[in-house]
C-alpha cells in the first residue's frame, strides 16, 4: 500500500487536494491504521486551535473624517435653527396685500427711475465728452507726427543730395601728379 | 472599489479616504493576524498601526499588478517577526521548540473545571502558549493557513517561498504543536495517539513508501 506524503495528507486536512485526490485519501484514510492516527492526532491539534478565539471588536463606523466632523456638527446645527427659523417666520406671519403695496409704493418707485434716469443721462454726457476730447487729442497727435515725419523726410532727401554731389566730385577727383 | 483600486487612489493621488477604506476592511484581520503571532493584543494593536503607517510610507512601491492583501500581509509578518525576535533577546517570550520539540517543556495538563467558560478559557490559554512555542516559521504558516484561512498558494505568495515549502512547514508545525499540546489531548474524550506511527517519524521520507 503507498501512504500519501504528509504534505498530502495535511493538504487533505484542510480540504485543499484535487477532488479526485481528496476521494483517495479519505478512502486510504479509511483502510490505514498508521494514516489514521495522524490524520487523528492532527485534527485534535486543529480542533484546540480553534478553542483560542480572539474577542471581535467592534468595527469602526466608516464616519466623516475626524478633522471636520466638529466643523460639520455645528454646520449642520446652524442649517436646522436657521431652517427652522424660517418656516416659522413663514407660516406664523399673516399674509401681505399685495395691492395695497404696490400702491404704497408707486410714487417712491417713480421717483428713484426718475433718478436714475437722470444720472443714466450725465453719465452717457460725460462719456461722450471724454471720448471727443480723447478723438482731438489723437487728431493733433497725428497732425503733429506727420509734420514731424515731413521734416525728417526732407532734412534726409538734402542730405542724400549733398552727399550725392560730394561722391561725384570725389570720383572725377585726379591728383595733380598724374596731368 | 476592490482594494486594488483604492490602493491605485492612494498610490497615485494620495487619496486619504481611499487610504481609510483600506484601514477599515483590514485593520481586523491584520489585528489577529498580529495577535496570534504575539500573543498579545497591545503589542497587536501597535503593530497593526505600524503595518498601516509602513503602507502609506512605502505606497509607491506597491505594484497595481499585485494583489494588496498579499503585500499587507507581508508587512504585518514581517513586523511580527521582528517584534518576536526583539521580545526573545529581552527575554520577554519563552523559547521556541526546537525542531525535534525537545528544548521546550510539555505545556501543563489540562485541568477540567466545573466551569465550562473557565474551561474554555484555560484550553484557550494552553493553546496560545503551545502555538508561541511553536517555531517561527511554523506557527506563521500554521497562522496563516488555520485562522486567517489562506490557501497554500496564496500564503507561498506572501512568504516568497515554493507551495512544496509551506505544506512542509505546515506539516511541521503541526506536529510539534500536536507533541506540545500531547497532554491535554490524552486528557480531552476524544483521545488521540500519544505519538505518531513510526512511519512518520523521518523527516526525510520519501514521497511515497510501499
Amino acid at each position: 500500500m503507498n501512504h500519501p506524503t504528509r504534505e498530502d495528507l495535511v493538504a487533505h486536512l484542510y480540504d485543499e487536494l484535487p477532488p479526485e485526490q481528496q476521494t483517495e485519501l479519505a478512502a486510504h484514510l479509511r483502510e490505514c491504521a498508521d494514516c489514521q492516527k495522524v490524520a487523528t492526532a492532527w485534527r485534535g491539534s486543529m480542533a484546540e486551535l480553534d478553542t483560542w478565539q480572539l474577542p471581535v471588536l467592534p468595527a469602526r463606523p466608516k464616519s466623516t473624517p475626524v478633522l471636520f466632523a466638529p466643523f460639520v456638527r455645528w454646520a449642520a446645527a446652524a442649517c436646522l435653527a436657521a431652517g427652522l427659523g424660517f418656516l416659522g417666520g413663514r407660516f406664523s406671519a399673516p399674509a401681505p396685500d399685495a395691492a395695497a403695496l404696490r400702491t404704497a409704493l408707486a410714487p417712491e418707485l417713480i421717483k428713484i427711475s426718475a433718478a436714475m434716469d437722470a444720472k443714466l443721462a450725465e453719465d452717457r454726457r460725460a462719456v461722450t465728452e471724454i471720448l471727443q476730447t480723447m478723438q482731438t487729442q489723437h487728431t493733433e497727435d497725428y497732425a503733429s507726427l506727420r509734420r514731424a515725419l515731413e521734416t525728417l523726410a526732407l532734412n534726409t532727401e538734402d542730405s542724400l543730395e549733398t552727399a550725392q554731389q560730394q561722391i561725384v566730385q570725389l570720383a572725377s577727383f585726379t591728383e595733380p601728379g598724374q596731368r | 472599489m476592490t482594494d486594488e483600486q483604492a490602493m491605485w487612489r492612494v498610490q497615485s493621488h494620495d487619496d486619504p479616504e481611499a487610504f481609510a477604506e483600506i484601514v477599515r476592511r483590514w485593520e481586523g484581520p491584520i489585528r489577529n493576524l498580529c495577535q496570534r503571532m504575539t500573543a498579545d493584543l497591545h503589542r497587536a494593536e501597535d503593530i497593526a498601526q505600524e503595518t498601516f503607517a509602513r503602507l502609506f510610507a512605502r505606497r509607491r512601491e506597491w505594484q497595481p499588478t499585485a494583489k494588496l492583501s498579499t503585500y499587507l500581509w507581508r508587512i504585518a509578518i514581517n513586523l511580527c517577526h521582528d517584534e518576536n525576535r526583539r521580545r526573545t533577546r529581552h527575554g520577554e517570550v519563552p523559547l521556541e521548540t526546537g525542531e525535534d520539540g525537545e528544548s521546550a517543556a510539555l505545556i501543563t495538563v489540562f485541568h477540567p473545571t466545573p466551569h465550562d467558560e473557565l474551561e474554555t478559557e484555560e484550553r484557550a490559554e494552553q493553546v496560545r502558549a503551545a502555538l508561541l512555542r511553536v517555531s517561527e516559521p511554523f506557527r506563521t504558516v500554521l497562522v496563516l493557513r488555520h485562522y486567517e484561512g489562506l490557501k497554500f498558494r496564496e500564503i507561498a505568495e506572501v512568504l516568497h517561498i515554493p507551495e512544496g515549502t509551506v505544506k512542509s512547514r505546515m506539516v511541521e508545525g503541526l506536529t510539534q504543536l500536536t507533541r506540545l499540546l500531547q497532554p491535554a489531548l490524552s486528557d480531552s474524550p476524544a483521545s488521540v495517539p500519544s505519538s505518531e506511527p513510526a512511519a512518520w517519524q523521518n523527516h526525510s521520507q520519501p514521497k511515497a513508501r510501499p
